[in-house]
């Protein structure tokens, strides 16, 4: 039992490191993006997608970094901007939904096609299915969210 | 513009990060591992069985779902590479996974967002079965 707790506690911190290594250049790479004016234009492609799931302009930011990179980045990026007071509930749940459902798309989606998956049928149904889910919650959600927006988050 | 407060910005904010992260992949990855040990994920697997069927999958895919489920996508494609499973059978497994991993894992990374992490961890649940009862029928 002890054996095993160490295997765990080692597998943890090994999991940390490697995405320390990805994390923190890309958090880098991010501010570099965003003070050169790159983010700008690449979140000006997405701008379709925020109208569509109604979220602001700021969310999409960690909806393409999740996107392309995975669900802890992206993640990271909601819980960075959100401490600047960026995102309000709403874009937290509705971006974190579709990202829950979506995410890594590179990464998963060549894993599971290595062993025998249809690619387009992997990326396609996840695309939609997140898409359809973030669509339905920006229409569901309550409309006091703006006044929730200093809330403070629980950051432990 | 770039200037020297850009590249501090990065590195804290990655630090930062990473910290929070931390404090949930580390007691979380000790906790799956001691599940795996005793047997437990495996118990669920076999409680799974009836479902397999209506999924166009075979009792045994149980354990692809449930590693994928619980544990991760690794786990899953190694499960999946022990079974005997057609093209059809594997993209409905593949579906699955790709919508619905590593529960318990990134369902608390996301709650440091401030999102519930139950309720995410159902819809994925309940939008993975979907997705694989649609594969299964319309592929």
């Amino acid at each position: 039992m002890i054996d095993t707790a160490a295997d765990g506690l080692k597998a943890g911190l090994m999991g940390v490191r490697d995405i320390a290594v990805i994390v923190v250049p890309l958090m880098v790479v991010i501010e570099l993006a965003k003070d050169s004016g790159v983010m700008q234009w690449i979140t000006g492609r997405f701008r379709p997608l925020a109208a569509l799931l109604k979220i602001s302009r700021e969310s999409l930011l960690p909806l393409v970094v999740g996107l392309m990179v995975g669900l802890a980045f992206g993640s990271g990026v909601i819980i960075n901007a959100a401490r600047d007071g960026q995102l309000s509930k709403k874009d937290r749940h509705v971006v974190v939904v579709y990202l829950s459902l979506c995410h890594s798309v590179f990464e998963d989606t060549l894993l599971l096609a290595a062993v025998g998956a249809s690619l387009s049928w992997l990326v396609g149904s996840r695309l939609l299915l997140a898409t359809a889910a973030a669509m339905l919650l920006a229409r569901i959600f309550p409309h006091q969210d703006m006044e929730a927006q200093s809330q403070p988050l629980g950051m432990g | 513009m770039i200037t020297k407060r850009t590249w501090v910005n990065g590195l804290r904010n990655g630090i930062e990060t990473i910290w929070e992260l931390a404090k949930v992949v580390v007691p979380v990855t000790l906790v799956i591992t001691v599940l795996k040990e005793t047997g437990w994920l495996g118990m669920a697997a076999d409680w799974l069985e009836p479902l397999m069927s209506l999924l166009g999958l075979p009792g045994e895919a149980a354990l692809a779902l449930v590693m994928g489920y619980f544990v991760n996508v690794y786990s899953a494609i190694a499960a999946i590479l022990v079974l005997d499973l057609t093209i059809k059978q594997v993209t409905v497994i593949a579906v699955m996974v790709g919508i619905c991993h590593n529960l318990f894992l990134e369902s608390a990374v996301t709650s440091k967002t401030g999102v519930k992490p139950l309720p995410i961890a159902a819809l994925r649940i309940g939008v993975s079965l979907l997705a694989g009862l649609g594969v299964n029928w319309l592929y």
